[in-house]
């Protein structure tokens, strides 16, 4: 063929789309998720719950469907990823997952609507953990699993999953880490791809079984050492009792304050912790700001709520501590929580919605990282007004991160902004007013959930009785947080489509 | 002494002079001809046109009956590779000029040592630390420290409010033996003079001092003028020695580094984080002024063109900037810089040469200075046990008259001053300032 | 500053805005006067005490030589800030002066027998309103003020409207400041389709003739209207300035349909840059040429903003298609230009078209207009950076520079657009808080914030609507006193004065 026709060809050629690889990854996932409701249909079977038909049934269609579209529609799949597909990729996954992931609520008819159903797996795999669910001490046990195992594996990320497991992508893997870690300049552990996800795995299930020992022979319940254990480290957040964890001792609220701590911290950095790699611990500088913020915000907290009840109590401090570390970390756990609540605790509590967990941890948020960089880049520029010809950095750790960097993680902050100003718009159409909006807007995108400050600060948590359409939006939302907003919003860019290769 | 200098332009040839001067066997290996066949015409040496990395010239230049091989050429990697060749070759001693401070710590060093290259000689680095410490000494012109800083040298300027204007070196002498300073060695009009009991001391001279730990009090008396400190400095070139001195400096002082050079100011943002750092040219003096010049206590231009130095610095003069230094690399223009008002200058052949300097000197000679300005060498002696000091006192010791002068004498942790009773001991420790010509005798005198 | 930077030269461009100031007090004394309220006294003494100390500080200071060294940045800074807060400052003294009470009626006139009426927090809050062009009022009862304080209100808003400092330059050439410096002290972002000449002198006196031609335009077409010469004057320098100050306590909700079109056209003409409208109107339409990228997204802004609150107001609040039509073109105008003239109790609209103001009233009008908020040129470049960004994942190695007018912005420029961004949004959130704590419910903070910082003016709530920054404690209007000077400097400037390194002798 001549030159002119090859570039004929080669304009009316479209991107093609690797549907097998789609298909046969999602069957994988799906497979795999089906596999991981062993664990709440073990314990559904164990204490007779009711739900055994119901969960079996949901496992059963789940791998079915999970091994038609790996063996059958995704046979002969090709392992090449380009760019624009990890996206779409990771978007399809996200969506998809957690929609087969409802099928457990419905088929235990724990839940009314397909919305409630999907809100609350929604909320599960985005590690959110606001609830449709009232009366959770009468809900039978293995869907309460279920709930956890869905934010346990959400925690840390469907992705991973893939990742770890098909050597075979090669740089289809980076790109598929990229697009569910876009931005948050996550440190490798190791260079291979597949290993680094593989000790990440690692220190998540080294964690989330370390804190279920620990609840378990501390004495709580199989059940509730189970979900907590997997709710904390995954910092999503869903809780077993309607009252939270008011019923727990404190040797058990203590725990779960240090693990949500952890869990709010870079898994890196974690590595290293337990790895005895001290000296690099100390050289993170998030990691070291991140537990200033903490404890300076407890102390802040601790402060008001004694000036407020008039003495002061270790138990107040340790409720401080558990409520800023569950902020911080986006878990969202409530507990009996005092009878005074001064406005500046809900005053901290609302900017540190904003502000996140660390880069790199399962939590959400901004992020730490990115609001340091931020910071340090406005710092720069006021320097800049004064001295015009300087030339400044924005160094963190030692490394120079570039303009075009930092310009992305602003466009992150700004469309992170946006929509929340959307979610919000949104909810008062569906008729709440202002500050409820934004609270529920936060909360959501922040992956945060309930929080009983929100409370104070004048909006209810009352998840149940929002309308169905605000329900999708908060999804929406929450699954935005999750991912970082980028895989979303690329794929919605015409830009997408041109036909460029 | 055989010594082969691997060198080019500036500092090879340079040393090449110089240690002809003193009467060593000077052999030069470079690559052009040209260059080499110029310097043999002016010079005492042998030259040997070829590559130093080459071990057949190597060999042709006689490598294994050298006693010191210098490789100062402008490549670190070569100068490097040639001294590991040379040891190999049976080069007694191997010296090789670095540009990357990092292979100075021990650990690097030693690593090197087994390598075959047995010093490694960096000039910014050096110069970036002379920088410092006139910076913490602000009323001395030059500055060097002998053994860790039980004795130091300095050079001042003698200015009008000088208590020892006027008077001669009797009249001193009753104040000296109270005093814990000696002034060793006057620069008069260019001309070096050892002060004997009549000399008498005019405002303007610049004067080497030796004086005992923490005398800065009385320097500055002596000098006449007046110590200040330094809290903001601005540096203009942001080149290997700005670098170095930021670096090292910026924790303690406020620093404003100007570089023309966009990438290299992107590249120094990463490094320094203390410093502000300025894209700019250094001669534009509206950009200096709006970046605070007036403010500055210190001005050191290191840019890459001397004139350049030269010019801001005089400019920064004006300004009533009391602390300037430059970096000027032709020692022509040293004496003149000097007298038109910089207060030091930096010249990387010297601070090399003088570097260098301390492993050939002959006999007990444990260290040495190159003065600037003057021929003459402050050389640190240990004297040896059948020396001819150790018999005399020093009155009779017999020193070349007016060619040589003992500063000062360390005795175990202990700083002597001397005196004319002073009984030199084996192990002492003697610093001498004394003139080329009289060098061998005085070396005589402690072997 | 530099070492030889003396008080002096800090004070003196404080002068003339001053004497500026004066002048227009004394203006005020034409309703003291006509009205014959007994207000005079106060505003006579407020007049020549400001205009006393205006010359005072050009009489005794010297005159900083053209030549004097280098231009200090910082200087003008300093500048900038310190003349908005001193203008305020003197602002104040026509609320005091004028509302000064005898205690004791029975009595006569002394130290011991009188008290300040308006208390010295809602005078700042009332002056920084007027000078900023915001429009809040700290007054429950408009309507219970003098004549005189009411065209002072208006005429502070008039003033503020065109930023005093380019009055300053415009009457005064040479501060020995650089002008230059000045300029972009005040007005940080830099818009492409300003210069309509090269001489900085040139385009101020420009701005100032197009500003006072439309003002005039305007009090014409209302006095054509009907509206009374007093209501005519008042309004349109309110409205022309996009300030938002009325003299009625429910704003323009009184005024015929046509007077409030009219209004509304003036609000949008205050919210074009004025170096366009003086192109557009000596009909030099080649220097616009193309640069129309920034007014286009304006008008379509706008336009887009207005359907949806008019659809929204006819359907969900049940009013006949007219009074949506027209409700909705008047008071999104309002806000989109910041203005904040109030046409219906807005409180009672449906919650989203509240929600969907606060945003509109931070995007603000064109670069170079009268308005506040973030600018719709900055905006714009958000907006297409943001974009820009996305699709560079896509295509990492495409040169793709964020575009206005067809040319590329400048870095300095982008970076300027997302730090102010990031450096208001963090105010707010802190300014929201901080009304909290000092005992502000939660709406109406953030609406207060979002009034006063944006310029817009009136919030939520009890201080939304016909409503007023009455019941706030002193302390919440003096914290939003201070976010209305920075969103008027555009917080930076004044942020920059809390830097150590501004202060430090370098």
């Amino acid at each position: 063929m001549s030159t002119s026709q090859h570039k004929q060809k080669a304009f009316f050629r479209r991107p093609t789309f690797n549907f097998r690889l789609a298909f046969r990854l999602l069957g994988m996932l799906l497979v795999i998720m089906a596999s991981s409701m062993v664990l709440p249909v073990s314990v559904s079977l164990y204490y007779s719950d009711g739900s055994q038909f119901g969960l079996v049934a949901a496992a059963l269609v789940i791998l079915a469907v999970g091994l038609f579209l790996r063996n059958f529609l995704g046979v002969g799949a090709t392992f090449e990823l380009h760019e624009k597909e990890s996206f779409w990729f990771t978007a399809i996954i996200w969506l998809v997952i957690p929609l087969m992931g409802a099928l457990p609520y419905l088929f235990t008819s724990t839940v009314t609507s397909f919305t409630d159903a999907a809100f609350e797996s929604f909320s599960g795999f985005t590690t959110t953990g606001s609830s449709v669910l009232t009366g959770l001490e009468g809900k039978p046990q293995g869907l309460l699993v279920w709930r956890s195992v869905s934010q346990w594996i959400g925690g840390m990320g469907l992705i991973l999953f893939v990742v770890a497991i098909l050597h075979r992508l090669n740089e289809g893997s980076a790109r598929l880490y990229e697009a569910e870690f876009s931005g948050t300049l996550q440190r490798r552990l190791h260079p291979r791809m597949a290993r680094n996800v593989v000790l990440m795995w690692a220190v998540y299930s080294g964690l989330t079984l370390a804190l279920f020992l620990l609840l378990y022979f501390g004495g709580n319940s199989f059940v509730d050492s189970l979900c907590t254990a997997m709710s904390t480290v995954s910092t999503g957040g869903f809780m077993t009792h309607d009252a939270g964890l008011a019923g727990f001792s404190d040797f058990s609220m203590g725990c779960i304050t240090l693990f949500m701590i952890l869990s709010g911290v870079n898994l890196a950095v974690l590595f290293c912790i337990f790895t005895g790699r001290w000296r690099q611990v100390r050289a993170d500088e998030e990691f070291v700001r991140y537990l200033i913020v903490l404890l300076v915000a407890a102390l802040l907290c601790t402060v008001s709520f004694s000036i407020a009840q008039g003495h002061l109590q270790w138990r107040t401090a340790a409720f401080s501590l558990f409520h800023i570390a569950s902020t911080m970390s986006t878990c969202g756990f409530y507990t009996a929580s005092p009878s005074v609540w001064p406005m500046v605790v809900s005053v901290v509590t609302f900017l540190l919605i904003f502000l996140g967990a660390s880069a790199g941890s399962t939590g959400g948020g901004l992020k730490f990282k990115r609001i340091m960089i931020l910071a340090r880049y406005v710092r720069n520029y006021f320097v800049t007004m004064i001295h015009p010809r300087a030339v400044l950095s924005v160094k963190v750790n030692g490394t120079v991160i570039s303009n075009s960097y930092v310009t992305r993680i602003f466009s992150y902050v700004f469309l992170y902004l946006l929509f929340v100003a959307l979610g919000a718009f949104v909810l008062t159409i569906c008729g709440y007013d202002i500050p409820n909006a934004f609270c529920m807007a936060a909360a959501n995108i922040s992956n945060l959930g309930p929080s009983p400050v929100i409370n104070n600060l004048g909006a209810s948590l009352d998840y149940v009785s929002l309308l169905p359409v605000a329900k999708w939006t908060m999804m929406v939302l929450m699954l935005a947080g999750r991912l970082e907003i980028f895989a979303i919003v690329s794929i919605v860019l015409p830009a997408y489509w041109r036909p460029r290769n | 002494m055989n010594i082969i200098i691997a060198g080019d332009g500036e500092v090879g040839f340079y040393l090449a002079k110089s240690l002809t001067l003193l009467n060593y066997n000077i052999t030069v290996v470079h690559p052009n001809s040209e260059l080499l066949g110029r310097l043999e015409k002016e010079t005492d040496l042998l030259t040997i046109v070829g590559d130093s990395t080459s071990p057949k010239v190597l060999e042709e230049a006689n490598v294994q009956d050298c006693d010191l091989f210098l490789s100062v050429l402008h490549d670190e990697p070569i100068n490097l590779m040639t001294c590991i060749l040379a040891k190999k070759l049976k080069a007694k001693k191997t010296v090789a000029r670095i540009t990357n401070a990092e292979l100075l710590s021990p650990k690097h060093r030693e690593m090197f040592r087994d390598l075959g290259v047995d010093e490694l000689v960096c000039p910014e680095r050096i110069a970036a630390k002379e920088i410092t410490n006139l910076l913490n000494h602000t009323v001395a012109t030059e500055f060097f420290d002998f053994s860790g800083g039980l004795l130091t040298m300095y050079l001042i300027r003698l200015e009008e409010e000088s208590p020892v204007k006027g008077k001669s070196v009797k009249e001193l002498s009753q104040i000296y033996s109270t005093l814990q300073v000696r002034i060793v060695a006057i620069l008069r009009h260019g001309e070096t003079i050892i002060p004997h009991s009549d000399t008498v001391f005019e405002a303007g001279d610049m004067a080497y001092i030796i004086s005992k730990a923490n005398q800065m009090d009385t320097v500055k008396k002596l000098a006449g003028g007046a110590d200040f400190e330094i809290k903001n400095l601005m540096i203009a070139g942001g080149g290997r020695i700005g670098r170095y001195a930021a670096l090292t400096l910026e924790n303690e002082k406020r620093i404003t580094l100007v570089e023309q050079d966009r990438k290299r100011c992107e590249d120094l943002s990463a490094l320094l984080s203390n410093t502000l750092i300025i894209n700019g040219d250094a001669t534009d003096i509206e950009l200096l002024k709006e970046e605070g010049l007036t403010n500055t206590d210190a001005f050191i231009a290191v840019t890459d063109s001397s004139e350049t130095n030269v010019l801001t610095c005089l400019h920064a003069r004006r300004f009533g900037i009391r602390k300037t230094i430059a970096l000027v690399e032709n020692t022509g223009f040293i004496n003149i810089s000097q007298d038109i008002g910089i207060d030091t200058i930096i010249n990387k052949k010297l601070i090399t040469a003088s570097y260098i300097a301390r492993f050939i000197v002959k006999g007990a000679a444990v260290s040495s200075k190159w003065l600037s300005g003057t021929n003459a060498e402050l050389i640190e002696f240990v004297v040896g046990r059948h020396a001819t000091a150790t018999r005399v006192t020093i009155g009779e010791l017999r020193l070349p008259d007016g060619q040589a002068t003992i500063g000062g004498i360390i005795r175990g942790r202990e700083t002597l001053l001397p005196t004319r009773d002073t009984q030199l001991r084996e192990m002492d420790k003697v610093i001498v300032f004394a003139l080329p010509n009289a060098m061998d005798k005085v070396a005589k005198l402690f072997d | 500053m530099q070492r030889n930077t003396t008080v002096g030269m800090i004070l003196r461009p404080l002068g003339v805005p001053l004497v500026g100031e004066g002048i227009a007090m004394l203006v005020c004394l034409w309703p003291a006067l006509h009205f014959g309220d007994g207000s005079h006294w106060g505003i006579l003494s407020a007049a020549l005490l400001t205009i006393a100390v205006g010359v005072t500080l050009l009489w005794t200071l010297p005159r900083r030589s053209a030549t004097a060294g280098a231009t200090d940045r910082r200087l003008s800074y300093l500048t900038v800030t310190l003349v908005w807060i001193v203008m305020t400052l003197f602002g104040t003294l026509p609320f005091l002066l004028v509302g000064i009470e005898r205690t004791d009626p029975a009595q006569g006139f002394a130290f011991s027998n009188v008290h300040f009426s308006i208390s010295l927090a809602d005078a700042i809050f009332e002056s920084m309103s007027g000078l900023t062009s915001t429009g809040a009022t700290a007054f429950a009862d408009v309507e219970g003020l003098s004549p005189t304080l009411l065209l002072w209100r208006s005429a502070t808003e008039w003033l503020g409207g065109f930023g005093i400092i380019l009055l300053v330059l415009a009457v005064v050439p040479s501060l020995g400041l650089n002008k230059y410096s000045l300029y972009t002290a005040e007005a940080s972002s830099a818009d492409n389709t300003g210069k309509t000449s090269t001489s900085m002198r040139t385009m101020v006196q420009q701005t100032l003739a197009t500003y006072v031609s439309l003002t005039l335009l305007f009090v014409v077409l209302l006095l054509l209207s009907g509206m009374t010469l007093w209501e005519a004057i008042n309004l349109t320098f309110t409205n022309i300035s996009t300030g938002g100050f009325s003299i009625y306590g429910d704003s323009i909700a009184r005024f015929t349909p046509a007077q409030q079109y009219i209004l509304a056209a003036s609000m949008f003409v205050g919210g074009i840059n004025f170096a366009l409208l003086y192109n557009f109107f000596t009909l030099r339409w080649r220097r616009i040429g193309r640069k129309l990228d920034q007014f286009c997204f304006f008008l379509l802004l706008t336009l887009v903003a207005t359907a949806f609150v008019v659809v929204a107001l006819h359907r969900q609040g049940n009013l006949p298609f007219e009074d949506a039509l027209r409700y909705g073109i008047v008071q999104t105008v309002s806000v989109i230009t910041t203005t904040g003239s109030v046409v219906a109790d807005t409180n009672l609209w449906w919650t989203p078209i509240v929600l969907l103001f606060l945003f509109l009233s931070l995007c603000g009008g064109m670069a170079g207009s009268t308005t506040g908020g973030l600018k719709v040129m900055r905006v714009l470049i958000l907006l297409r950076s943001v974009r820009n960004t996305l699709t560079n994942r896509l295509h990492p190695h495409a040169y793709n520079p964020v575009r206005l007018n067809g040319r590329p912005v400048s870095n300095e420029i982008v970076t300027n657009v997302m730090v102010i961004f990031i450096v208001f949004v963090i105010t707010m959130l802190v300014g929201v808080l901080l009304l909290m704590l000092c005992g502000v419910g939660a709406t109406e903070s953030l609406g207060a914030v979002f009034g006063c910082i944006t310029s817009y003016g009136p919030g939520l709530g009890a201080c939304g609507g016909f409503g007023s920054y009455a019941a706030f404690p002193a302390v919440a209007k003096w914290l939003c006193s201070a976010l209305m000077l920075l969103g008027r400097l555009e917080c930076l400037t004044v942020f920059i004065l809390f830097l150590p390194g501004f202060w430090r002798n370098r």
